[in-house]
């Protein structure tokens, strides 16, 4: 980047630059084509989500994923009936899949909700505060962050019962800290800046520096992490259910319908395409998004590792 | 500096027994235990109650958890409640084909990811850069357990030139090497190729130029080697997630390494096993996380005074 000026140049040049693109508003993210295919394919996968969820919740319609067929199973797709086929059970992959999806939605947006809450409140707090508060928050976010979150994962799901509780607070648990450590570095920096000198002169509370005028300051990073740890986590829920410790039979998720139709591949290649297909798909979205968001907002962060 | 070495080393071993801590916990407060599977739902009540103070699994958390670090430290890692095998052993067992994975995926990883990398950056914008830089967003886009499954298909089904499951010889790791090389491989060219690109525009390349060396002295000899601070630094966070994705990879490929056992372990609520695997990985993740800063600090100062200071 800028190597000839100063740091501090620089970072008054980025920030500068931040506070611009946030302000031309959020229609400009179209003008990025992989942005553009993100958004597309975050839209497509989200709303499929919702009729998923619909299928999911209202007591009515759980037959259209459950209701089997046995001397109709493994069809292919375009077949009468059903256009995407049917699974081992002869259960209809589209209604199946559908719900898939909205059980991957339900679980990313819980996680990554949980996750910025604890992740943005423990990096501000630690940010601002500095002392002895600080120590004990970046000290829990080096032994959290340092431990993989399929490890952690795999043993709560063998703690409790496998399903939607100890996949969300496995992944939550662990993907707060990356959160922390970049909001933590924004709220060292935050703090010397005037503004925040001039609000502690006029004798603003602590918290109260910390809401009006550090978080508006984050929400940049805060939407670029969001997206990406929406892909990180659908893939570890359908890591997951891949190895059996997460969404349980009768309900459907990608991971579990990939597991299922491993065991048919010789048969019925289809039975794993249409999962992975949409996995890769959902992934390939949210990080394109996320791709684009950060060079519109924020160039100087990265994706996160699970 | 020492002083810096010093504090990083103390933090480590806080943060180690903090793990021990809970690696202990979360695996002790599970509703069953590893009785379940040596008792029978005929056996009566009292060889159950026998068994339990038999095992220890009768005693207060604490005293357990004493008791633990206690042998840890003596050396002696315990014995399966249900196996009977010497962890120790199992460790044994399963620690050379871990390490095998490891390193054949390190290989593919920096092995094709640096002149890939420095491929993507020299023909910047033309067809080379944008076919590298395509296939690492691809493979920054699937998961490695669907991409599994598309080379079991591939390789293994229609092609069958492959074998898939087991450890039977050195075909059996190409599958699970290539699987679990992907995601850090594609992360490895797009950070080479910045780093390239950075590095290409600064006034040495110019001057070396101007003195007559040859484009590819300059390239490999001067450009790579001030490339790779940033590779460096990535190595260290990536072993981190490269370590929970081989849990996944080698349970598909049934590769009998450390993640195998571990995950057998969880599912069979096989406590001390499972207690150790999850404390040695989660170990090495903390002593590899202390060295690579301490490697960082020594390399550049300028983190030095940053931790020094924090």
């Amino acid at each position: 980047m800028t190597r000839d000026v100063t740091p501090a140049a620089s970072e008054a040049v980025l920030t500068a630059q931040v506070l611009d693109a946030t302000r031309r508003g959020p229609w400009r993210i179209l003008k990025s084509r992989s942005a553009t295919i993100g958004t597309v394919l975050v839209s497509v996968f989200v709303g499929l989500g919702v009729i998923g969820i619909l299928l999911l919740l209202v007591p009515g319609l759980d037959a259209t994923w459950k209701a089997q067929d046995l001397g109709n199973a493994l069809q292919g797709p375009l077949s009468p009936g059903s256009p995407l086929g049917t699974d081992p059970n002869g259960r209809d992959l589209v209604a199946r899949s559908v719900v898939a999806i909205g059980v991957s939605c339900v679980v990313a947006i819980a996680v990554t909700i949980l996750s910025l809450v604890i992740g943005v409140v423990a990096g501000l707090v630690a940010g601002y505060y500095r002392g002895r508060i600080d120590t004990l928050i970046a000290g829990l976010i080096d032994v959290t962050w340092g431990f993989p979150i399929i490890l952690l994962a795999i043993m709560f799901a063998g703690m409790m019962r496998p399903g939607f509780t100890s996949i969300i607070l496995a992944v939550a648990l662990l993907s707060w800290a990356g959160i922390a450590r970049i909001i933590r570095g924004y709220a060292l920096s935050l703090r010397e800046r005037e503004f925040v000198a001039a609000a502690r002169a006029l004798g603003i509370p602590g918290w109260r520096i910390i809401v009006t005028h550090l978080l508006p300051n984050v929400t940049a990073p805060i939407l670029v992490l969001a997206s990406y740890y929406i892909a990180v986590t659908i893939v570890i829920e359908a890591g997951l259910s891949f190895l059996g410790l997460g969404i349980q039979q009768p309900v459907p998720s990608l991971g579990q319908m990939l597991a299922e139709g491993r065991n048919f591949l010789r048969l019925s290649a289809w039975q794993t395409a249409l999962p992975g297909g949409l996995l890769v798909m959902a992934v390939l979205g949210f990080n394109l998004l996320g791709d684009g968001l950060r060079d519109l907002l924020d160039p100087r962060l990265s994706r996160p590792q699970s | 500096m020492t002083r810096f070495v010093i504090r990083r080393l103390a933090y480590m071993a806080v943060i180690m027994v903090i793990a021990s801590i809970i690696v202990f916990v979360s695996l002790r407060i599970t509703p069953g235990d590893s009785t379940n599977f040596v008792i029978t739902p005929v056996s009566s009540p009292e060889r159950f109650e026998e068994l339990r103070r038999e095992l220890g699994l009768d005693r207060p958390l604490l005293e357990q958890y004493a008791k633990f670090v206690g042998r840890l430290m003596a050396g002696d890692l315990g014995k399966s409640d249900i196996s009977h095998r010497e962890v120790i052993e199992i460790v044994a067992s399963g620690l050379p084909y871990t390490v095998a994975l490891a390193l054949a995926a390190a290989v593919l990883v920096y092995g094709l990811g640096i002149p890939l990398g420095v491929t993507a950056a020299l023909r910047r914008n033309r067809w080379p850069d944008q076919l590298v830089t395509g296939l690492a967003v691809v493979g920054l886009g699937i998961p490695n357990f669907v991409l599994a499954i598309l080379l079991i298909m591939i390789f293994g089904i229609t092609l069958m030139i492959l074998p898939v499951s087991g450890a039977a010889g050195f075909q059996n790791l190409i599958l699970p090497a290539v699987v679990l090389a992907v995601e850090p491989l594609a992360i490895t060219i797009r950070v080479v190729r910045s780093a390239v690109l950075d590095q290409l525009g600064q006034d040495y390349v110019r001057t070396l130029a101007a003195k007559g060396l040859t484009r590819g002295r300059i390239i490999w000899l001067h450009v790579l080697r001030n490339s790779l601070g940033p590779v460096i630094s990535l190595a260290a966070v990536q072993f981190r997630s490269l370590l929970g994705y081989t849990l996944i990879v080698e349970v598909i490929f049934r590769w009998p390494g450390l993640g195998t056992q571990l995950v057998d372990a969880v599912l069979k609520r096989d406590y001390v096993v499972a207690q150790v695997l999850a404390l040695l990985l989660t170990l090495v993740v903390i002593v590899v996380n202390t060295f690579a800063d301490i490697a960082y600090a020594f390399a550049d100062p300028k983190v030095r005074v940053r931790v020094a200071s924090a």
